[in-house]
């Protein structure tokens, strides 16, 4: 029975992995897009982001060279994602929910690379590293299980009680919730009937028998908050909690996408690529039959011609 | 009719008749003497000719089916579309940015509160920025992704004419002003839903407002202009505008015309000629005065920066934004400038970005940075106290929040207004003057009454609030509105409420501002109500 829960884990971990680089592949093989971006965008020079200005507001700004500033962007992205920025700036209601369960998620998230890196010490036989990591893991553990515990309940509670979030709220959001706060109930469950230091070894253990192909023994309690850790582990980046990690794609290119293409040729051959794309809208202004190309369409007028 | 309270998606299917409306008694009152503006009553004749089924307003004129064969190929119809905005030949201007729009959002609402139309009606449960994105998502993931067990996670949605009908008239309830997605934690933007669906149906089914394609976009590519102006016409208006202007200020300038290979094309809203000749003057003496480089082209558009393709149409956009460029290429200019007007901005200088090809990106810019050198450059020589009274500013959207710039017009003003004040919000977090979309320029069908009542009134509440410790006739008062869409909308917003009169208020853009501060100018460039 171990050894099946042991495949399932390689399951998971592989089911993640490929859903999300599906996800992000799929969404680095569209063409290049039109520019949509916002203002503040954070990789711009610090003095302008402070107002939300742009190097468009400099005289002749296309002799200048374009810059992208790492650290402002990085910045930007790591308050966003730490603090919640946005929810804490527009939606203080629900930030008071949803900041403990993100934190929670992240600690979780931590949790999970600290006893990794146990097993890898166990590999080693660095038994002082292993203590180290494993004492952080108790502490992301407790403060992660609490985290998503009070955050799922907090927004269940919203969403029931809120009339206006009710209308949005779907099976799906109930179905989210439900399991991040059964996942962290079990995990606290746990903590409590192991001792929280006890459950850090037992994924130690576990991870371990991962990396060495050998399966230990396993509690029905256990069984169930892996179960749910494993669902987790594809469901995330294939529903709309792929956010997680897609959010870097909807700021970074889209919202903070300022790139001009004057002096860039690599933009231009992508754009250069898209002209030659097929129409097939159907208006009488457009009349895309599937063989003209963008550029065909954008530079005649078949209204004027019939 | 439902209420805003009782209003779900699938009414939109379900309703017979017009499935609701904003109760105008019950909105919110203004500070100053405000009208609210009642409903017309849609007429049976409306009614029977066109699809009457959103709300009291009716932006599309779309023709009521006769058949079921004809209401089925609208929803036949309808789905094609859908099925071609996902796909990367039909829509790589903006997959991705849709793609994950519908995939992503979490449904935390967010995005409500920073609606002006949404805070403005009440907050009827139509103008929540994600009503109809919802609504969109969940019929594409049911109808078209056929997502599994799409109906149990995202609820059973019905589709139906109506429902296409009603959405369709639904995209255009947004001035496109972004600022939910600005809010938004994930970077969902229910703007850009709106305008999609906008496009889907002026690509798919031919679609549109009349005021933005046959009398905008296409009007502009026949003829040369929105204005339905053509080459020898603009240039006789322009010629007419020197003249009077040389008369009133006293000073002597000429507009240059297709000047070869001059260092800018500056290229105006062509409808500013004929609604504010002074901005099209002042920008003139400006150039003059500084000593610029500088030409008007009478090349097919190349004299009307507008391009409402931007608001609806991706290809007429397109169209539009080539047409532009092309002038400035036959003229061998160094760079476009682009005058007061926001969307054109946005436009040719973002938009047109990844649409034009490399021999016609043309170099363009926005003319606040070129004024502001001119300005704190000491180009001009300018008398700051006979613009001593209070000016506020209005940050157009696609100027500011889609743009970034918000500096260089401030920076001008700082110069030449000694009681320049702020709105609050304003930069980045402005509002939407409440015309924006193409919204200025429609009045028909309720649309004027919507502009008042609901668009608008953000903005006349912020204008207000600038103002408040003047407020009343006896002191002149400024807003200076440097896009000629938002300044469209502003002058509804003062004078069907006889603001001009009853609260002295004045407003115009930032260049006519500039010439009432030169010293060489004859005194009182900016004319007031009682003059």
């Amino acid at each position: 029975m171990s050894i099946f829960f042991y495949c399932l884990a390689y399951v998971a971990v592989i089911a993640f992995v490929a859903v999300a680089l599906m996800r992000i592949i799929g969404y680095l093989k569209k063409p290049q897009h039109l520019r949509w971006e916002l203002y503040p965008v954070a990789h711009e020079d610090p003095e302008k982001v402070e107002y939300g200005g742009s190097y468009l507001e400099n005289t002749e700004w296309w002799k200048d060279k374009y810059r992208s500033c790492m650290v402002g962007a990085l910045k930007g992205f790591l308050i966003e994602a730490l603090f919640l920025k946005a929810v804490w700036e527009h939606n203080r209601t629900l930030w008071v929910r949803t900041y403990p369960f993100h934190i929670g998620l992240y600690l979780l998230i931590g949790a999970m690379g600290m006893t990794i890196l146990s097993a890898l010490g166990m590999l080693a036989g660095a038994d002082g590293f292993v203590t180290f990591c494993t004492v952080i893991t108790v502490i992301c553990d407790v403060f992660g299980f609490a985290g998503i515990l009070f955050g799922s309940i907090g927004l269940i509670q919203r969403r029931l009680c809120d009339k206006g979030l009710r209308k949005y709220t779907t099976n799906e959001h109930f179905f989210n919730l439900g399991l991040f706060g059964i996942y962290g109930l079990f995990g606290l469950m746990l903590c409590l009937g192991h001792g929280a230091y006890n459950f850090a070894l037992m994924g130690n253990s576990f991870i371990y028998g991962m990396f060495t192909f050998t399966a230990m023994e396993l509690t029905p309690l256990y069984v169930l908050y892996l179960l749910i850790g494993f669902f987790m582990f594809f469901w995330v980046p294939y529903s709309f909690l792929g956010h997680l990690f897609m959010k870097y794609f909807t700021w970074h290119d889209i919202r903070w996408g300022d790139a001009p293409t004057i002096n860039n040729p690599k933009l231009q051959k992508q754009l250069a690529n898209n002209l030659n794309l097929p129409v097939s809208w159907r208006a009488p202004h457009v009349q895309g039959d599937g063989k003209k190309t963008w550029a065909e369409v954008a530079t005649s007028n078949p209204e004027k011609q019939n | 009719m439902k209420t805003s309270q009782e209003l779900t998606f699938n009414d939109l299917s379900r309703e017979e008749g017009l499935l609701t409306t904003v109760d105008v008694n019950t909105l919110r009152p203004m500070p100053v003497d405000y009208q609210t503006f009642p409903w017309k009553v849609i007429t049976d004749e409306q009614k029977k000719q066109y699809c009457c089924l959103l709300d009291d307003i009716n932006v599309l004129l779309i023709p009521v089916p006769q058949t079921k064969a004809e209401e089925e190929e609208i929803v036949n119809r309808f789905l094609d579309g859908v099925r071609k905005l996902f796909t990367p030949e039909n829509n790589w201007t903006c997959l991705a940015m849709l793609d994950t729009t519908m995939d992503y959002c979490a449904q935390c609402n967010s995005c409500s509160a920073a609606c002006h139309l949404y805070e403005m009606s009440n907050e009827h449960e139509m103008y929540r920025p994600n009503f109809r994105s919802e609504l969109f998502r969940r019929i594409y993931k049911q109808y078209v992704k056929k997502e599994p067990l799409a109906k149990w996670r995202y609820g059973d949605t019905e589709l139906n004419w109506k429902t296409v009908v009603r959405l369709a008239e639904l995209s255009y309830r947004c001035n496109l002003c972004r600022r939910c997605a600005q809010v938004c934690p994930i970077g969902v933007d229910n703007g850009l839903v709106a305008r999609e669906l906008r496009k889907l149906f002026s690509q798919e089914f031919g679609w549109n407002p009349r005021e933005l394609h046959e009398k905008g976009t296409k009007l502009q590519l026949e003829v040369g202009s929105s204005t339905g102006m053509n080459p020898s016409v603009v240039q006789e208006t322009v010629e007419f505008i020197d003249e009077d202007y040389v008369e009133t200020t006293e000073y002597e300038f000429k507009t240059p015309w297709d000047v070869p290979n001059a260092d800018i094309l500056l290229i105006h809203n062509a409808g500013e000629m004929l609604a504010w000749p002074d901005n099209i003057a002042a920008f003139s003496l400006i150039f003059e005065a500084a000593g610029l480089s500088w030409t008007l082209s009478s090349e097919i558009a190349g004299y009307d920066s507008v391009n409402y393709g931007v608001f609806y149409d991706d290809v007429q956009a397109a169209r539009v934004a080539i047409k532009h460029a092309e002038a400035a290429k036959k003229l061998g200019v160094k760079k476009i400038v682009l005058g007061e007007c926001g969307h054109a901005h946005k436009a040719l200088t973002v938009i047109a970005d990844r649409i034009l090809p490399p021999d016609l990106n043309i170099p363009r810019e926005s003319c606040f940075p070129v004024l502001r050198d001119i300005v704190l450059g000491g180009r001009l020589k300018l008398d700051p106290s006979r613009n001593n009274f209070p000016v506020t500013l209005h940050d157009p959207c696609n100027l500011v929040r889609l743009m970034g710039v918000v500096k260089p017009q401030r920076d001008v003003l700082h110069a030449i207004c000694p009681q320049f004040r702020e709105m609050t919000p304003h930069g980045v977090e402005n509002y939407c003057c409440g015309g924006g979309s193409g919204f200025a320029i429609m009045t028909r069908n309720n649309i004027n009454e919507w502009r008042m009542n609901i668009t608008g009134r953000k903005k006349m509440e912020q204008i207000c609030g600038a103002f408040k410790d003047c407020l009343g006739p006896e002191v002149k008062k400024y807003v200076c509105a440097p896009c000629s869409n938002c300044k469209g909308q502003i002058r509804e917003l003062l004078e069907q409420n006889n603001l001009l009169e009853k609260n002295g208020m004045q407003y115009g853009g930032l260049v006519e501002l500039i010439v009432n501060a030169m010293t060489d100018v004859k005194p009182g460039f900016i004319k007031w109500e009682e003059e």
